[in-house]
């Protein structure tokens, strides 16, 4: 269960910017905090890694988001899992036992 | 979840907004030390510092660890490089080391398969193999390297074996940069730094896409225009990128046509006599190639000469060889003219594999120079690069074919003697003919012996040749069948390259080990080890050392210094020999330390000073060069060669180019004639082709694609093509297709208005795809001066499949 923070860059344009911190503010799993100028500060709270990775790129493509930059990210399910296309071939060539 | 799970979640999350909301106010106070003071209950996680593992913008990371793991990566407030920021790379960065199929024995080949070995056996195959004939034994490396790690494989192999066949992956990357800065300034590296972007009014990229490769920079310009600052963003390219949605201007050129540019560039600012007369008269000189085995030293033309040879590039001919409108070099010639305003370039990959690399990286410069766009905080002609220790490793320590640590050459008697003296070596030891470079290093150990081929092993450490190599299928594969042929491969994953090694060594990364990085601002930047490695795995620099005392313990003289000492000799605060080469005992002193301050004596050579390694454990990094001050502070410097800041310029000067080629201060502005590109589109291949990277992914993608996050986020490669290009040939989004180059032939998916947009007649590929690898269709030409291999133009055809 991923714990991440976010400096989320909102765009000059104040209606767009307004929608946008309204949809995050929306989604349970996102907590808001800070809001200076353009800056705005959110901790993603999520339940594993995908859904933390479909969180960043959902706020990526939010009208009125600029830009994301990561802060912080505590791993609390390490990885267990490896892309299934990755290196087949290696593992059919395999290391002598 | 138990209470105190909770608690802690609790916590983290806490801990999680008080970082963000001290980036958002940029209260550079805050640090995530506080996590130490926690109760136990709370956090068991201890934090140190680091620099991210991957790109050469060297973003400062804390690193969380807990039983043995890192689990937990966060931005370093204190770090100027990142203000705590990070990107989503350098937000996964502790991932990286546990993909499931991490490298954790030594492996020799024994027909299709590997055979484990211990680690004795594995330095018994490599000395055998280097005994044999250590003439035809070579090492390829890396910008990955640590700075200790390359500086012991440069010492194995120069000051050791006398043994110049030792070059980078870098050559692939920076090359032309370097070859730029030393024909322009007599030196290596940017005189500016990040601060550049801070105070720049103007931002012109060339042929660079920052958003996506070196985001956290970039964050740095948006985040001053979303304050409601002026900063005039122009991106120069070949396709549209991330980048240039932030762009005010977009000027798409064809491939080349940044050199047209340039010269057009410095053709207006003479027409006009808006050139700054003041400047160039006290700081500059002219210089243009020989006409015969032309080299970076040149010879020199006069102000008149050059204004008659650069007559020709009016706007009107360079929109008819660039394709960019005439009016718009008049607009880049009219904000060069005006000194009111600070102008920052950046360029990467786009200007330095190319052909006419060094051609276009001293145009550049020599824009910069003949406006006055120099020197003034935010007025900086600026390379990136690609790899974390690019500058620190390979530009530094000089692990190139022809040169030696500190800015010196083999090809120089004197240089020789410098480092046979603070290397303790009998005079003589080192060899005056440069190496082969990349290119040729692989093509001789590509090429079958009784065909004259000249290198017969290669040590591969810290990088991926089998992957980003150009024309694969020539300097890379051809080595399948040749049984005299020996691949070595240090690694972390199995790759491209471990696929045809012979011996395989398990590597560890990052913070497994001790490290020292320098980054693109000349920036040296040090971590401790943090965390074991997986199974067997053991340091690079401890893989060398083991193998220079096994040569040794054979008798080879070259690994005894000029009193008969071990090369590697590493001593006690007793003053006795401690055992390095031995695993049980390399971390028994700090191994780093010893050669860091080693190397010390030989970045003095060329003002790139460097502190004691203990002024980088404090710090999160320095830039060179770093002077100690009468009271006894170590003071690092910002902008080299201008009077108010480089502790090396005379006082009272503005600016002295103190390293100058021709010894009077001053720097080159020089003229190249434009030349096409040596491969365009034909009937037969229709297609410019170039190649690059992806946010998602760094390099090869050996460490990001075993990230799930990344990988499911960008999972494999494609190619980019124009909406119209598809229609015209009945192709369509999603669709699998090939692309056929005079070279090879490779099959991926069409991605149609994706990320990247090229235009007509143009497709991108990138190359972080290990299935789908575009270097089998790249072309191998290369600079004639840096010898970097262009791979982001060659001509291709696609070709739909099933039809």
């Amino acid at each position: 269960m991923p714990i991440s923070s976010l400096v989320i860059t909102l765009t000059d344009d104040q209606a767009l910017a307004d929608s946008a911190c309204e949809s995050l503010g929306a989604r349970p799993e996102i907590e808001l905090g800070r809001h200076v100028a353009n800056r705005l500060a959110a901790v993603v709270d999520s339940a594993d890694s995908e859904a933390d990775r479909e969180t960043w790129q959902w706020i990526n493509a939010l009208p009125g988001v600029a830009h994301v930059d990561v802060v912080f990210v505590h791993f609390d399910d390490p990885p267990r899992e490896e892309s299934p296309e990755l290196h087949a071939e290696h593992r059919a060539g395999g290391v002598a036992p | 979840m138990t209470r105190v799970e909770a608690d802690r979640r609790t916590f983290m999350k806490s801990a999680a907004m008080a970082a963000a909301s001290a980036a958002v106010v940029r209260d550079r106070t805050f640090a995530l030390q506080v996590l130490d003071d926690a109760p136990a209950e709370q956090s068991g996680v201890r934090w140190a510092k680091a620099p991210c593992r991957f790109c050469g913008t060297g973003c400062h990371v804390q690193v969380g660890v807990e039983n043995g793991r890192v689990v937990a990566i966060a931005g370093d407030q204190a770090a100027d490089v990142n203000k705590g920021l990070l990107c989503v790379k350098g937000y996964h960065v502790g991932l990286a080391l546990y993909g499931e199929d991490r490298l954790t024995r030594p492996l020799l080949r024994s027909g299709d398969r590997f055979v484990p070995i211990t680690w004795d056996q594995a330095i018994d195959v490599i000395a055998d193999r280097v005994g044999m004939a250590p003439e035809r034994f070579a090492i390829y490396g890396s910008g990955q390297w640590t700075i200790p790690e390359g500086y012991a494989a440069q010492k194995l192999m120069k000051g050791g074996l006398g043994n110049n066949h030792i070059d980078p992956n870098a050559r692939l990357c920076m090359a032309s940069a370097v070859t730029g800065f030393i024909a322009t300034y007599g030196v290596d590296e940017p005189a500016g730094c990040y601060q550049d972007l801070d105070e720049c009014d103007v931002l012109i990229m060339w042929g660079n896409n920052p958003a996506e490769m070196h985001p956290v920079l970039f964050s740095r310009v948006i985040d001053r225009r979303s304050q409601g600052e002026e900063v005039l963003l122009i991106d120069i390219s070949t396709r549209r990128t991330r980048t240039t949605e932030h762009c005010q201007e977009y000027l798409e050129m064809k491939p080349h046509g940044d050199v047209a540019i340039a010269l057009g560039i410095c053709q207006q600012l003479i027409e006009r006599g808006e050139y700054d007369e003041s400047f160039v008269g006290r700081h500059c000189s002219f210089r243009a190639p020989q006409a015969e085995n032309p080299t970076l030293l040149g010879e020199p033309i006069t102000f008149d000469e050059f204004k008659s040879r650069i007559a020709k590039y009016t706007p009107e001919h360079v929109s008819e060889l660039a394709g960019i409108p005439a009016d718009s070099v008049r607009r880049l010639a009219s904000l060069f003219a005006d000194r009111s305003l600070r102008i920052t370039s950046l360029w990467c990959m786009g200007m330095n594999q190319h052909t006419m690399g060094t051609a276009i990286n001293t145009l550049v410069h020599g824009v910069h120079l003949l406006s006055g766009h120099f020197g003034r905080p935010g007025d900086a002609p600026t390379s990136l690069t690609g790899q974390p220790s690019a500058c620190g490793t390979v530009r530094e320590v000089g692990t190139l074919a022809h040169a030696l640590p500190g800015g010196r050459v083999v090809a120089n008697a004197e240089h020789r003697r410098q480092c046979e003296e603070i290397w303790g070596l009998p005079e003589g030891r080192i060899n005056p003919k440069p190496g082969f470079h990349t290119v040729s290093m692989w093509e001789q150990f590509c090429t079958p012996a009784s065909a004259g081929g000249e290198i017969d092993t290669i040590w591969v450490q810290v990088t991926n040749p089998g992957q980003t190599l150009p024309n694969l299928p020539k300097l890379f594969d051809a080595k399948k069948g040749l049984e005299e042929k020996f691949l070595i491969v240090s690694e972390v994953y199995p790759t491209a390259t471990t696929q045809l090694a012979d011996l395989i060594l398990p590597s560890a990364m990052w913070v497994e080990k001790n490290g020292v990085f320098g980054n693109s601002e000349r920036r040296t930047q040090q971590w401790f080890k943090m965390v074991d490695p997986p199974g067997d795995a053991r340091d690079d620099c401890w893989q060398t050392i083991a193998v220079a005392h096994r040569l040794m313990e054979r008798g080879h003289e070259g690994m005894r210094d000029a009193n008969g000492r071990f090369l590697f000799r590493v001593e006690d605060d007793a003053g006795q020999e401690v055992p390095i080469w031995e695993w049980d005992h390399y971390y028994d002193v700090n191994v780093d330390r010893a050669l860091f301050e080693e190397y010390r004596a030989f970045t003095r050579l060329k003002h790139k000073n460097l502190a004691p390694y203990d002024e980088y454990v404090r710090s999160r990094g320095m830039r060179w060069p770093v002077v100690e001050q009468p009271e006894g502070v170590w003071r690092e410097t910002r902008f080299r060669f201008a009077g108010f800041d480089d502790p090396f310029v005379p006082e009272g000067e503005d600016f002295d180019f103190y390293h100058s080629t021709t010894g009077d201060g001053r720097a080159q502005i020089w003229f190249h004639e434009y030349t096409p590109p040596p491969e365009v589109p034909d009937d037969d291949y229709p297609f410019w082709l170039s190649t690059g990277r992806v946010l998602e992914h760094w390099h090869t993608g050996t460490m990001t694609r075993r990230i799930p996050q990344l990988s499911r986020a960008m999972p494999s490669a494609y190619v980019e093509m124009h909406r119209a290009d598809a229609e015209a040939l009945d192709i369509h989004d999603g669709e699998t297709i090939a692309i056929e180059s005079r070279r090879g032939r490779l099959e991926l998916p069409v991605w149609i208005g994706g990320r990247g947009m090229p235009p007509m007649g143009t497709i991108f590929v990138p190359f972080f795809d290990e299935s789908k690898l575009v270097n089998l269709v790249t072309l191998d030409a290369h600079d004639p001066f840096s010898k970097q291999p262009d791979f982001k133009k060659c001509a291709a055809r696609v070709v739909k499949m099933g039809g």
